[in-house]
């Protein structure tokens, strides 16, 4: 305890030194969570848009489907949903066919993919629908209207209400069509997105390809991505009677997103290891200096009989309450900055006008940050250990130190 | 003299000098090396979009890009109407129609969007005969040969050598269908080029869309990407009615947006970590200046005056700054020209990944830019100088007479 205290009382003999080391350690600490934090929040925002528009938390596929998107590999839901959805934590099954078809105007035609959808379910989860009003959402599952993203519109050079012919390939081989009429419009931003979009009900779509009770996925959409390990055991155990069938996470059924994420957090991550790695080299030049200034003390001390380990301890305490000290003052800012991007925010629209798009998902104009207290902490120790580590080389050199060399010393 | 003074001064306490040294070269040179591999990553997402299918600059019809209208179409010679071959910074230009249909096979059929293009000429604006996996580009004597991508010819379980049928809406009102037949396939990372993308021969092509010696597009590349915007520029004075240039930047709005932010991103990234460095030096400073107390005071009393102490050790704090500048754009210079050599192959780990309508391979390559060396060595020096100026003013600050008692 005195030592801690000698320690303590060493640490401001100069104070603005001791503050100025503590406010860049405090600093990159406050940087390096709150980045994370915001990037966390913003990752969990685009994977939530993403799993609601595309394959869910978890997807049930039929076996290579996945790999191959061949429209052939479809199954038989034979209640799969109703089962699926009375599941703790599933929130909706959403059943949808693939269809590769080609849509023809009296103008023009565009190879699309046709989304076949259940309507109800759909319109409550599926980003896309959920700003459409009631007059422009699909009103059954085997009525003629369709939803089109916004730019195939222009393209095919129709307007809501008219109709346009979808031609598919039946199972049998030969070629089917069917008349839509456009109900809805979709404006999402992504170019992709809105260049190809056509959402039809599924049976109408089954009609096309002669499948009518199939499905080519259900995208599983639960209340909270942390339901998604118990929830997927549980399908998976529900499915071991169809060996035909898997379920698969959100990060296979949509690699771009998941690896747009990872992309983008290691590259964060390279640049919180600069940032620790110059921290670490500032401690290791205050310690030493500090060392250095007391040569002739420590020679006095050595000389009053202390051991060189002694001396160590008390540099190594110095640095521990160093680190302490900028961990706890660096995660409070780190809490405040934090505080701060979750209740209001950074307004990406007022940097970048167009819409953004990584991944395949659209960027939430507004990014959020969110909490990750585990993580806070993990950092804030983290930097602890590289202030002890960096006291290493000061501590070391302050044992070798003679009684007579160091005093000296001046 | 003050500079050989300031030099000195520097390596009175060697260790320390050193540290802080290493802390601003590491930091300058771990940023110029992640610049160059952000770059590399912005280059590819260009590349991916303008390299593998759009060109840098496009000539259509002004109506055509809005809706790629089959009816907005050119002439086919209005290149050599445009007498555009005599612009020396256009270094290839490519005639295209294009069409979209569903290519079919007994067992399936995909929806595809369909180039017709000549394929020497082709060759000069789009890579894709460098990424070929097998078979081989279709040659001008090929009257239906096709080139597609990796994944349509996976779904579609195609090899080069065999038959497909390409259906869509014809000109005439007519469905339009004729058979292809698989001369290569080409596999670019981009998955909406590998499953969507097909190059056939513009004749065959004008035919089947009863389109003759009709044109969409003709795009062309130039030597420099960032330069688009002023040629199509230049170029846009001189076109007739009915014919209308776009650059990239025109085609792909978000990416144009993209790359602009980059510039200012950088700059903060760059910001953000030279504060811990900044600071790092602060403490240096003040250390050494405190350490010199009853020299600056001896020096001011022998009629120094202040601000050429506080010249001197700003000069110091700048020399410093000087050869971290050196020594750090150097290592940064060698690791960037590694990372670009070399690189780091990361497709075991992740896929492709599209952003703002291009696609970032799998890999970290970096590329020269100079921003990427200016931008990090001109805020080392700038915060050298801000880090300098308190000690500096402390220093200049002195009063001689109780300076000259500090021991």
């Amino acid at each position: 305890m005195d030592y801690l205290h000698l320690a303590w009382k060493n640490l401001w003999r100069n104070r603005r030194r001791t503050i100025i080391t503590l406010t860049a350690i405090a600093l990159s600490i406050m940087l390096v969570q709150a980045l994370h934090n915001l990037s966390s929040g913003v990752y969990a925002g685009m994977v939530d848009s993403g799993v609601r528009a595309g394959s869910g938390h978890i997807a049930v596929y039929q076996q290579n489907y996945l790999e191959s998107r061949d429209e052939s590999l479809y199954f038989e839901d034979r209640n799969l949903i109703n089962e699926i959805e009375a599941i703790d934590g599933v929130k909706q099954v959403l059943p949808r066919l693939y269809i590769p078809a080609l849509a023809q105007s009296s103008r023009e035609s565009r190879g699309v993919v046709l989304i076949g959808v259940d309507p109800h379910r759909e319109a409550q989860v599926n980003p896309f629908l959920k700003e459409l009003p009631e007059e422009a959402m699909l009103r059954s599952a085997d009525s003629r209207d369709a939803v089109v993203g916004s730019r195939l519109l222009e393209e095919l050079q129709i307007k809501p209400g008219q109709k346009f012919v979808v031609t598919a390939q039946h199972q049998d081989g030969t070629l089917h069509s069917e008349l839509l009429y456009v109900r809805g419009v979709v404006s999402s931003g992504m170019k992709d997105i809105d260049s190809s979009l056509i959402l039809i009900g599924r049976e109408r779509a089954g009609l096309l390809t002669g499948s009518l009770s199939s499905v080519h996925e259900l995208a599983v959409v639960l209340s909270d991505p942390g339901y998604e390990t118990p929830v997927h055991r549980i399908i998976a155990t529900m499915l071991a009677t169809r060996p035909d069938i898997e379920a698969v996470s959100w990060q296979r059924a949509m690699p771009n997103l998941a690896n747009a994420i990872k992309l983008d957090y290691a590259s964060q991550k390279f640049i919180f290891l600069i940032i620790l790695l110059i921290v670490t080299i500032g401690v290791i030049n205050t310690l030493l200096m500090s060392v250095m200034e007391r040569m002739r003390e420590f020679g006095v001390i050595l000389a009053l009989g202390s051991k060189p380990m002694t001396l160590r301890r008390m540099i190594m305490l110095e640095a521990l309450s160093l680190g302490l000290l900028a961990a706890a003052i660096g995660s409070l800012l780190g809490c405040l900055a934090t505080w701060y991007l979750v209740s209001v925010g950074i307004y990406l629209a007022a940097l970048v006008p167009e819409t953004l798009e990584f991944g395949g998902v659209v960027f939430d104009p507004i990014m959020r940050a969110s909490w990750n207290p585990g993580w806070m902490l993990q950092i804030a120790l983290y930097v602890v250990g590289l202030t002890l580590l960096a006291a290493l080389y000061p501590a070391i050199k302050a044992g070798r130190i003679t009684p007579v060399k160091g005093m000296r010393h001046y | 003299m003050l500079l050989t003074l300031a030099f000195r001064n520097l390596w009175r306490n060697q260790r320390r000098t050193l540290l802080t040294l290493s802390a601003m070269v590491i930091s300058a040179a771990l940023l110029i090396l992640a610049l160059g591999v952000f770059s590399g990553m912005f280059r590819d997402m260009l590349a991916s979009a303008t390299e593998q299918y759009y060109g840098h600059l496009v000539i259509a019809h002004p109506e055509y890009h809005l809706r790629r209208d089959l009816f907005a179409h050119l002439p086919d010679d209005i290149a050599d109407q445009l007498a555009l071959q005599r612009e020396a910074e256009i270094t290839g230009q490519s005639p295209r129609l294009r069409s979209f249909g569903l290519l079919s096979r007994p067992e399936t059929s995909q929806p595809v969007e369909l180039l017709g293009i000549i394929p020497e000429l082709e060759q000069q604006v789009t890579s894709l005969q460098h990424q070929l996996t097998s078979g081989h580009y279709p040659s001008a004597k090929e009257h239906n040969g096709a080139l597609i991508g990796q994944g349509l010819a996976r779904k579609m379980k195609v090899k080069p050598g065999d038959e497909l049928v390409f259906v869509t809406q014809a000109a005439d009102g007519s469905i339009g269908n004729d058979l292809l037949i698989v001369s290569g396939i080409f596999a670019t990372g981009d998955s909406r080029h590998d499953n969507n993308l097909v190059l056939a021969p513009l004749l065959w092509l004008q035919q089947v869309l009863v389109l003759p010696e009709r044109i969409h597009e003709v795009a062309m590349v130039v030597a420099d990407p960032m330069t688009a915007a002023r040629i199509a520029d230049r170029l846009a004075t001189d076109l007739p009615e009915g014919v209308g240039i776009l650059d990239w930047g025109d085609l792909l709005p978000e990416m144009r947006e993209v790359i602009a932010a980059y510039d200012v991103s950088r700059m903060i990234v760059v910001a953000i970590l030279y504060m811990a460095t900044g600071l790092g030096i602060l403490n240096t400073f003040f250390m050494s200046v405190m350490e010199r107390t009853r020299e600056f005071g001896i020096l001011m009393a022998q009629g120094m005056r202040p601000w050429t102490v506080r010249g001197l050790v700003l000069l110091e704090t700048l020399l410093l700054g000087c050869i971290a500048l050196v020594i750090g754009v150097f290592c940064g210079a060698v690791m960037t020209l590694y990372m670009q050599q070399v690189g780091i192959d990361l497709s075991g780990y992740i896929t492709p990944v599209t952003y703002a309508g291009g696609t970032i391979l799998p890999r970290l390559h970096a590329v020269f830019e100079a921003g990427n060396f200016l931008v990090p060595a001109g805020m080392l020096l700038l915060i050298s100088l801000f880090a300098g100026f308190l000690p500096a003013n402390r220093a200049a600050r002195l009063d001689p007479v109780v300076a000259v008692r500090d021991l």
